[in-house]
């Protein structure tokens, strides 16, 4: 099975997923979506890194965020969350599976060799941490979506705090991910910043942006609704993050 | 009368400045003056995307020559597409202004009501501040590093040549290079080339003399300095390749240790955070 061709039927079967979560309620009907999508996806990632190891596979990020999202979704929720927004959050989670499998469909960057230079467990802690953190920032631009549709303060105060969970451990993950790079760029290269890729502006921008975020929730700055703003506004700067993994333009057929 | 106006205006000054500097103090620390700067920076940030990824051959030599140099050869001359990064570093120093006043009026606050927490409470409640000092570091030994590095131009050494290092302070001699290359199929275009270079350098002073191995990653300290390799010679394993080099790249960074410290600190801080996060959420819940 080519590489391509798992990855169409990844978009597939999230694309099903995501129509059906429309129709049932019921999240064991949906397993048998999102269960096979995700293991052709892991299938995918050990291809990619089959090709690669034990160099860094380049530009891997958006084809790995739909499949650590794939696993968030497989998580029980927490009981304190009310069903309508459990339901909504699944249904969000399988639509952002389903942006991001689309993106490296009609997007992909697999055909850059690795570098030596990333021959280093740095490299590799660099990409993983970026990509969980990179899913687990979603899962807080999701809740704040939620957030936004939630008729009474207390289903928008709890939302809220399952986003601010969510962004805490992104926002550790996406430092690990920074500071891991940091450390590989000053071994490998002797500064503290390699300025030739422009990944480390949007990196630095979801940095500063879910510093902010952290900063409005801890402080309470603003009021409820708008950090539910805010935190849905992450979407954007997600994407914006997103923008150095993806090539030029491929059918997706 | 002009000089009793004088003497009043004055006094009134005196009267009213720890008034002024604590409104100052008060302000440069605000919380909301964090906000905006994070935000300013986050759209600084995206601007500096598009600039970076359509000319990265303009910001690439600002690791090799520092960041004055920088200004004067590159930055000064093409403010439409380097304008974002000056614009980064005015609001990095204001938001480390405000950093400063913020973490340190919080930590003597706890510091002052020391006596109401137990010991690992106390450690927990600083830990956002580790993270901020933290922080400040981290950006310091970067100014530092672009600012005080001294960068040797690459130099190119074949096996059994020597290059002295500025001042005499020691002699870098190329003793052997022992490459790992890979052999198989699985990564087909890689076959026979090298993987992982290793080059053997005698690194000596009047009084000392010691080995040293480096690799791409692996760079070794001597004398202050540190010696990354940036390129080598013969990449690939056969009878007709090319006379064996390597390209050093030596420098002096006084930032390095600073921003090293940072990021441990800033790490610790986390743990720290995250723990507290974790257990009295728990206990909270409880």
């Amino acid at each position: 099975m080519s590489a391509h061709f798992s990855l169409q039927c990844i978009t597939m079967l999230y694309f099903l997923g995501f129509c059906v979560s429309f129709v049932t309620k019921r999240k064991p009907l949906l397993f048998w979506f999102v269960v096979p999508a995700l293991l052709v996806h892991v299938y995918l990632i050990y291809l990619r890194y089959l090709a690669a190891w034990p160099l860094l596979p380049m530009y891997m990020s958006s084809l790995a965020v739909p499949m650590v999202l794939g696993i968030f979704w497989m998580f029980p929720q927490t009981s304190s969350v009310p069903f309508k927004q459990q339901i909504l959050f699944q249904r969000l989670l399988l639509l952002f599976c389903l942006l991001w499998s689309g993106l490296s469909l009609c997007f992909p960057k697999d055909f850059y060799l690795p570098f030596l230079q990333s021959n280093t467990w740095l490299a590799h802690i660099f990409l993983l941490t970026g990509i969980i953190g990179k899913a687990c920032l979603l899962c807080c631009a999701a809740w704040g979506i939620i957030s936004l549709t939630c008729n009474t303060q207390d289903e928008k105060r709890i939302c809220m705090t399952q986003s601010f969970n969510w962004s805490i451990w992104g926002f550790v993950f996406w430092t690990l991910s920074m500071f891991s790079g940091e450390v590989w760029s000053y071994l490998g290269w002797g500064t503290p910043v390699v300025w030739e890729d422009a990944v480390l502006t949007t990196t630095m921008a979801a940095w500063f942006y879910y510093g902010c975020y952290l900063h409005l929730h801890l402080t309470r700055s603003w009021k409820i609704g708008y950090r539910a703003c805010f935190a849905s506004f992450g979407l954007v700067i997600l994407l914006f993050a997103t923008l150095p993994d993806l090539g030029p333009l491929r059918s997706p057929f | 009368m002009t000089t009793a106006t004088n003497t009043t205006t004055l006094e009134n000054a005196v009267k009213s400045s720890p008034s002024t500097l604590s409104t100052l103090w008060k302000m440069a620390g605000s919380i909301n003056l964090s906000i905006i700067l994070l935000l300013l920076l986050t759209l600084d940030s995206l601007v500096g995307y598009f600039c970076l990824d359509r000319n990265p051959s303009l910001f690439r030599p600002m690791g090799d020559m520092g960041l004055m140099t920088w200004i004067d050869t590159y930055g000064r001359h093409n403010l439409a597409v380097t304008g974002w990064f000056f614009v980064l570093l005015a609001l990095l120093f204001v938001l480390c202004c405000n950093t400063f006043v913020c973490t340190t009026d919080r930590t003597l606050r706890i510091l002052r009501n020391r006596k109401q927490h137990s010991t690992a409470r106390l450690l927990f409640r600083l830990a956002p501040h580790c993270m901020h000092y933290a922080l400040l570091l981290i950006l310091t030994g970067y100014l530092c590093s672009y600012l005080f590095s001294i960068v040797i131009p690459t130099q190119t050494l074949v096996i059994g040549s020597e290059y002295i290092l500025p001042n005499q302070a020691g002699t870098i001699r190329f003793i052997s290079f022992d490459p790992v290359t890979y052999n198989g199929e699985r990564l087909y275009w890689l076959d026979g080339n090298v993987l992982s270079p290793k080059a053997t350098l005698r690194l000596s002073t009047p009084h000392t003399e010691q080995e040293a191995v480096i690799g791409f990653n692996r760079p070794a300290r001597f004398n202050g300095y540190s010696l990354h390799l940036k390129n080598f010679e013969p990449k690939t394993q056969g009878k007709m390749h090319r006379k064996t080099r390597i390209d050093l790249h030596v420098r002096k960074d006084p930032g390095v240790m600073l921003y090293l410290a940072g990021l441990i600190l800033f790490s610790f801080g986390m743990v720290l955070y995250g723990c507290e996060w974790i257990f009295f959420r728990e206990v909270s819940k409880k």
